[in-house]
């Protein structure tokens, strides 16, 4: 190089001494030369570099001393090119863009052009040439482009081979392939692709060589196996092109989808998860025996499951328009509360309500409200409404029979009881209850009412008479009337009607109820009419001891009194018989014997009474009723001598069928009945007459007579009038005895008012007609 | 009829009323024997009658009566201003009347006539 770089500084100089025509033009030359915007340089005929401007040496990269002087063949990447230039030249060419490759003193190679023609001396003698270089630059920027997309194949994590259609031998391996596959290019160059890749082709490897040849182009997924062992999937692009030399090659490009295919399956799988999730979650919400649905954050309803839709017999879009419809007029502020705590908390609230079912009927719900939240605000609440009808009813029924229960315990007589059975059902079960009792003569009588006005408009007379309940049920099976009978040991005693009100309707379970409150309204209604038989037979039993009392006092009374006077009379005879004159001591006497009469007479009597219940028989006989009659004046004048008594028998009055010795006593009892209630100056008629088949015989007086309100006790053992009874001696038992003998004979008696004034007791005989 | 045999003693006059003349026969002999005058009415109306004609020492009063009775007669007795001593007389609550009326005395019946005229005597003697 140094006897190079010599011998161009020589021809520098060689120029300078010969070929300038004067010094200014030459100045100029030179300056134009060395400033030139274009790279030129002068070769000498040997190939030494002779001149070059700035430009040139620019281009290069070279210091003029490293460039002048030195061969121009060191500069060319092809020394062939070069030569064949300069030979052309030389003999007598110019040249005109002719490429060639240089090297720059970085190395880098640079496509230029050249432009050369040669300077040859008079006598034709090459002296040197001139030589313009400048860039290729279509070229250049050709090669560019090809190295950016030569590096874009390498730098692309794409892998790129290239393989002979027959071979399979792999020709290209960029570094995307390297990456890919772990296969270094050296390596893989050469080596058949099936086998290196183990390729499996989803419709085997004949399949894919025909689609390959017969269109051209293949793509679609395979699966290589990495040089570590694993397989990978790979989105495959196969181009096939022949090249210049007619070999057929494909160009292979593939895409690790591996991990994309895992994702995928893995979001399929997500997205199936998802799909059987919200399904499961749906058939969930449609198989619960629950109404559920869904509220978006601000309260709309977007989703109603079928339960749902089919109990209240609504669409959803009439739901979400139109819900409170179906919750009942009463419930509506306790859910809004509910709903509105829920909304105010974000937490689940719940609450009872009624809803209306399709039918029309208001069923209890309980309603569960649930916020499902996301980053603590509710994305979506969740609204449950279970049907708790059933258990709310038992609930309710079990209350009511409780509350019934109560009522009817304290309650004793029938009305009390009739007015507790109204009170309890009223409003829990009915709007309106009445309660109707059948009285013992068979009338009706509403002995209680609790609530409801339309109620009294109702009677109960046709559930009484069929015994069967009453339910006006429309055709929904619902109605706003029960009826329903009491029975108590299988006779209907009573009728409870309950009505409904407003909204408010009877369902069958309704009148299940009824059946079950008048079940037990039956003891508590028997019960109290056994509590009011027992205060009645308790009031009985008072005054039938209040009036055994007043016997026992009679009893000692009447007893007394004839004791009295025998015992004071035998007392008188004993201490002063001789004193006494002769009329005091018969008189005495006559007392002691009639007042010894008096007692047997009252003795009889009472044993009478005792004996004789209405069923008993007495045997009968002819009596001569003229003649009893006149014994019976005659015993009653001595011991009442001072009264009149007149004996009026009809001519036609014989024979009586009758047991004489009672017929004395019923005679002499209605004689002292007559004696003891007129006064005294007032005669007493004991008269006889013939009324057909019978004889009437009446006793009458002129006493206070008998007022209608006496006539049904008359008769009673123990009755004395009241007007009388503070004067009138007796016990009260000769009436009644009168009866209890006359029935016994299978005759009557009566007592009614005289035409006049006074009492008439009279009682009927039959006759004894005399045998023939 | 006897009234002679015991007027040396000092006379008391009793007054019977009773409905039963058997009571009143027996109670006039019992009286009578022991120096009594006595007269006899058949009810309340009667005795009071009896009153007008003269004032006995001592009533004997039975208390079921027609016309008017014992109760009724104690009343009119004591609103007219006559003191005389009354002896209820009844075969039933005798005591109760007396204790209602407030009578002098009373014997229920049947008595011991000798216990009657003991009463009756008894009576005279706390009037005078």
């Amino acid at each position: 190089m140094t006897t190079d770089s010599t011998a161009q500084r020589n021809i520098v100089r060689r120029d300078n001494s010969h070929a300038v025509p004067d010094d200014l033009e030459l100045r100029d030359l030179r300056d134009f030369f060395e400033n030139a915007p274009i790279s030129m340089h002068w070769i000498g005929p040997d190939g030494t570099i002779l001149r070059a401007n700035s430009t040139v040496l620019a281009f290069f990269g070279y210091a003029a001393d490293e460039f002048v002087g030195h061969n121009l063949a060191e500069f060319h990447a092809d020394r062939d090119v070069i030569l064949d230039i300069l030979s052309r030249l030389t003999s007598g060419e110019e040249v005109h863009n002719e490429p060639a490759r240089v090297v720059t003193r970085d190395g880098s190679i640079r496509h230029v052009l050249i432009d050369s023609s040669v300077l040859r001396d008079a006598d034709g003698n090459f002296l040197h040439t001139r030589c313009c270089v400048r860039p290729d630059s279509e070229r250049w920027l050709a090669e560019q482009r090809l190295a950016r997309q030569s590096d874009l194949l390498e730098q692309t994590h794409d892998a790129v081979l290239v393989w002979g259609l027959e071979s399979s031998g792999i020709e290209y391996w960029n570094r995307g392939a390297e990456h890919m596959y772990g296969y270094p290019a050296a390596e893989a160059v050469g080596r058949a692709t099936h086998e290196l890749l183990d390729t499996r082709h989803p419709g085997g490897r004949e399949a894919f060589d025909a689609a390959l040849v017969r269109d051209g182009v293949w793509e679609g997924e395979l699966t290589h196996c990495r040089r570590d062992g694993s397989r990978i999937t790979v989105e495959s692009h196969h181009v096939l092109v022949t090249d210049a030399e007619g070999r057929r090659l494909v160009l292979e490009t593939t895409r690790d989808i591996t991990e994309r295919k895992r994702a995928e399956t893995a979001l399929v799988s997500t997205t199936d998860r998802l799909r059987e999730s919200e399904e499961r979650y749906r058939t969930l919400a449609e198989s619960m025996p629950v109404m559920v649905a869904t509220k978006s954050p601000d309260g709309v309803a977007d989703y109603h499951n079928a339960r749902w839709l089919q109990y209240t017999g609504m669409s959803s879009d009439d739901l979400r328009e139109r819900w409170q419809e179906t919750v009942h007029p009463d419930d509506l502020q306790a859910l809004a509360e509910c709903s509105k705590d829920a909304i105010a908390s974000k937490t689940q609230m719940e609450t009872e309500y009624r809803l209306r079912r399709h039918d029309g009927q208001y069923r209890w719900h309980r309603f569960i409200t649930t916020p499902v939240l996301r980053g603590g605000e509710p994305a979506l609440w969740i609204d449950a409404s279970a049907d708790i009808h059933e258990r709310k009813s038992i609930e309710r029924e079990r209350d009511l029979f409780v509350r019934l229960g109560e009522a009817l315990s304290s309650a004793l007589d029938v009305q009390a009881t009739a007015e507790a059975i109204a009170r309890a059902v009223v409003p829990e079960f009915a709007d309106g209850a009445a309660v109707d009792v059948v009285e013992s003569d068979g009338s009706v009588t509403r002995l209680a009412v609790a609530g409801g006005g339309a109620i009294a408009a109702i009677g109960p007379t046709g559930v009484l008479q069929t015994c069967t309940p009453h339910f006006d049920a429309d055709a929904t099976g619902h109605g706003a009337l029960i009826a329903v009978p009491i029975s108590v040991r299988g006779e209907v005693c009573a009728a409870l009607t309950f009505t409904a009100a407003g909204e408010h309707r009877f369902d069958q379970r309704d009148v299940g109820v009824a059946h079950e409150i008048a079940r037990r309204s039956a003891h508590g209604l028997a019960n109290a009419r056994l509590f009011d038989e027992l205060q009645a037979t308790a009031e009985h039993l008072a005054l039938a001891n209040a009036a055994k009392d007043e016997f026992l006092g009679l009893v000692s009374h009447e007893l007394r009194t004839p004791i009295t006077t025998i015992y004071g009379n035998a007392r008188v005879l004993r201490q002063q018989g001789d004193l006494l004159d002769e009329a005091d001591r018969e008189a005495a006497l006559a007392d002691v014997e009639n007042e010894s009469d008096r007692l047997q007479r009252i003795i009889e009597n009472l044993l009478i009474l005792a004996r004789f219940d209405a069923t008993q028989t007495i045997e009968t006989e002819p009596v001569d009723l003229k003649h009893a009659a006149r014994q019976v004046v005659a015993n009653f004048k001595r011991r009442r001598e001072r009264r009149d008594v007149k004996l009026d028998i009809a001519d036609d009055v014989g024979f009586v069928s009758v047991q004489p010795t009672y017929l004395e006593l019923v005679l002499g009892n209605l004689l002292s009945n007559a004696d003891k209630y007129s006064p005294q100056s007032a005669a007493i008629d004991l008269q006889a007459r013939r009324e057909g088949s019978e004889v009437h015989i009446t006793v009458l007086d002129r006493g206070d007579g008998i007022m209608p309100d006496e006539l049904e006790q008359l008769f009673s053992p123990f009755y004395r009038a009241n007007r009388t009874s503070d004067h009138a001696p007796g016990m009260g038992i000769g009436l009644a005895v009168c009866k209890r003998i006359l029935e016994a004979q299978g005759c009557r008696i009566w007592a009614k008012a005289r035409d006049g004034g006074g009492a008439e007791f009279g009682f009927a005989l039959p006759v004894e007609e005399p045998a023939e | 009829m006897g009234q002679s045999r015991v007027s040396e003693t000092d006379v008391a006059n009793v007054l019977i009323i009773d409905d039963d003349p058997a009571i009143s026969r027996m109670l006039r002999l019992s009286l009578l024997g022991h120096g009594f005058t006595v007269r006899i009415a058949v009810h309340g109306q009667d005795g009071l009658e009896r009153l007008d004609e003269s004032e006995p020492d001592v009533i004997v009063l039975d208390l079921q009566m027609p016309v008017m009775d014992g109760r009724a007669f104690y009343r009119e007795l004591r609103s007219r201003g006559f003191r005389t001593p009354v002896m209820i007389l009844s075969a039933f609550g005798a005591d109760k009347a007396r204790a209602e009326l407030g009578a002098e005395s009373y014997l229920n019946k049947p008595f011991e006539p000798d216990e009657l005229v003991d009463r009756v005597r008894s009576l005279v003697q706390k009037a005078s």
